[in-house]
């Protein structure tokens, strides 16, 4: 657990944090979150002394951090930043096996440790182990950041709008990545940025600082639902329900979906369409290839396959892993009333009905 | 890029190779010069053997070069530490009265000191090759991106490690082009000694000079220019090499 209690920061007489307390439970996902100069790089900052803390103290598992060297402490603490800061003299690999090799690990568990970290991260080890940061595009280098944060297996993470600095798909996909990770992983997350969806999605807790005060601690849905004061409610913004829908996974509102394969001949569509108002078509690999309604079977084509409308599973269809959020978007994007549910491969698993997000 | 230091590692060979045959075939120079100099009644500089002037030359210009790479970069680091800063402004002044300062001057001012010979010499060289190795030692560890250094302090490397691992193998080819400079400035500068006795390759360049003999001159001067011509070539290979293997 981490414990700030009182912890002031001034720079030249300006109070950047001003009597902060809160606690980091282990395990949970703690994002600090407020608008520029509002002091939470500083509180970040302050938790692996990179700056040292004006007053107050911090604890780590009750133990007061200035009792250990400061590079002790570091080495136990991932830490990624916007900027990454990736080494751009030493590869992919050095790279992430840089607080490994600090903590003095052997060569062969280093390379094992660096081979798993990649592929966590979707990086493939044999493309990217001996590639230079140079060589990496800006989501990639972040992956690679991360990977070095976690390269020591720490249980405690900071993270400093890690994913600050890409385009909004790409940190989509490493948001939604991330939260599988920690799924997995479990670390004690510090995480700050400026972004409330980022927050909202990801945070288990989230903090709101103002001028280097906290104005609220608590679950996201108790800030959305209870926001303190006028500050949280305009922070938070007036499209608070669909803020809501990027913490519901896709997976947990799955429906089964009636479907029929492309090969088959359009009676038998008949009578399922006469249960379903409308019918998934798949291959026989189980890819979604289309749907059919009522109004195709007017025409006189054999098979369903022939009959049905187009749909590119890339664009229209979720995985489990996506927001209620990410598939509202792709119901309007397409004009369909349920998106398709599919694995890696495409295959279907299921469905998410418009009924159902109104619902949840 | 393998191919072009392929190229160079032949060109410096080359070199190398017409050095020494420059140093030690008499008649080779005596056909040359008599051809180019046919009033001359001397055309071969004969008060020592040019393997000496090349070896004296040499030693000069390792041993200033030397001391002037240790201590600059030494002070280079120096200053760029959180603790060395205040004296930022103070060395980069000094450094740059060393280069300012004629040589000759610093030759005239040693000798009453230290007297004839190699020493005054090195001293002056030692002041003059001073500033490119301090001036791109601090270039070089200031360049180095402040994200990458809090990511270095981040992950817990302690302060030389930060220094080890990070700050001087990034500074390291703008270092290497400091010492480079340096070495070349010094090879050239090298020649005034001897006006006091510390012999080298300025010696039939001196007697020319002085005995209005070009033959003499041009012996001294093609050997020296060539000589800074394969260590600046030589120095450029190590900081391409560097590049290409380090990324």
């Amino acid at each position: 657990m981490i414990s700030l209690q009182q912890v002031t920061k001034v720079f030249a007489g300006r109070t950047a944090v001003d009597g902060l307390s809160f606690d980091v439970e282990d395990g949970e996902f703690c994002v600090i979150i407020g608008p520029s100069g509002c002091g939470k790089s500083t509180t970040l900052r302050m938790i692996n002394r990179l700056i040292p803390v004006s007053g107050g103290v911090i604890t780590i598992g009750g133990k007061d951090i200035t009792t250990y060297r400061a590079e002790e402490l570091r080495r136990q603490i991932g830490y990624a930043i916007q900027s990454v800061g990736l080494f751009p003299h030493m590869t992919v690999a050095q790279n992430v096996g840089v607080v490994p090799r600090l903590l003095g690990w052997h060569q062969t568990r280093i390379r094992d440790r660096t081979g798993h970290l990649l592929e966590m991260l979707n990086l493939d080890p044999g493309i990217y182990s001996a590639k230079y940061p140079r060589q990496l595009s800006g989501g990639e280098a972040q992956r690679v950041g991360v990977a070095r944060a976690l390269a020591a297996d720490p249980s405690i993470l900071l993270m400093d709008e890690p994913f600050g600095a890409i385009d909004p798909i790409t940190r989509e996909a490493l948001q939604t990545e991330f939260a599988r990770i920690q799924k997995e992983l479990r670390k004690t997350i510090v995480f700050v940025t400026h972004d409330i969806d980022e927050a909202i999605r990801l945070a288990t807790r989230i903090i709101i600082l103002r001028e280097g005060k906290l104005v609220q601690h608590d679950t996201p849905e108790n800030i959305m639902t209870n926001p303190a004061g006028r500050f949280v409610t305009e922070f938070i913004g007036t499209d608070r329900a669909l803020k809501r829908l990027s913490r519901l996974g896709a997976g947990d509102y799955m429906k089964k979906a009636p479907s029929i394969a492309d090969s088959e001949p359009l009676q038998s569509a008949a009578r399922f369409l006469l249960e379903h108002p409308y019918l998934w078509v798949v291959d026989r690999n189980g890819r979604v290839l289309g749907w059919l309604d009522k109004n195709d079977l007017e025409g006189a084509e054999p098979t369903a396959g022939l009959a049905m409308s187009c749909l590119d599973h890339r664009t229209a269809a979720v995985t489990t892993e996506s927001t209620l959020k990410e598939a509202l978007s792709r119901m309007v994007q397409q004009g369909i009333r349920s998106a398709p549910v599919v694995d890696r491969k495409g295959a279907l698993l299921g469905e998410i009905r418009m009924e159902d997000i109104l619902e949840a | 890029m393998a191919n072009g230091i392929n190229r160079q590692i032949w060109i410096v060979t080359a070199l190398i190779a017409v050095f020494i045959i420059l140093t030690l075939s008499t008649s080779l120079w005596s056909v040359a010069m008599m051809f180019f100099f046919p009033s001359l009644d001397q055309v071969i500089y004969d008060l020592a053997p040019f393997t000496q002037l090349v070896a004296e030359h040499g030693l000069l210009v390792l041993v200033s070069s030397g001391l002037a790479t240790i201590l600059g970069l030494v002070t280079g680091i120096a200053v760029t530490r959180r603790w060395g800063r205040d004296f930022l402004p103070a060395v980069n002044a000094l450094a740059s009265m060393g280069q300012t300062f004629p040589p000759v001057a610093v030759l005239a001012l040693a000798v009453p000191v230290v007297g004839f010979g190699f020493k005054p010499t090195i001293i002056a060289l030692f002041l003059y090759g001073l500033l490119p190795v301090v001036r791109n030692t601090i270039t070089g560890i200031d360049s180095v991106d402040s994200d990458v250094l809090e990511a270095a302090r981040g992950m817990g490397m302690t302060p030389v490690q930060v220094l080890g691992s990070v700050e001087i193998p990034l500074a390291l080819p703008v270092i290497l082009a400091g010492v480079r400079i340096s070495t070349v400035i010094n090879i050239g500068t090298a020649t005034l000694g001897a006006t006091i006795g510390a012999g080298g390759l300025g010696k039939p360049i001196i007697a020319g000079l002085i005995g209005e003999n070009p033959a003499f001159i041009i012996q001294g001067a093609a050997l020296v220019g060539l000589f800074a011509i394969i260590v600046d070539t030589a120095l450029g290979m190590i900081g391409k090499g560097r590049e290409v293997s380090g990324g």
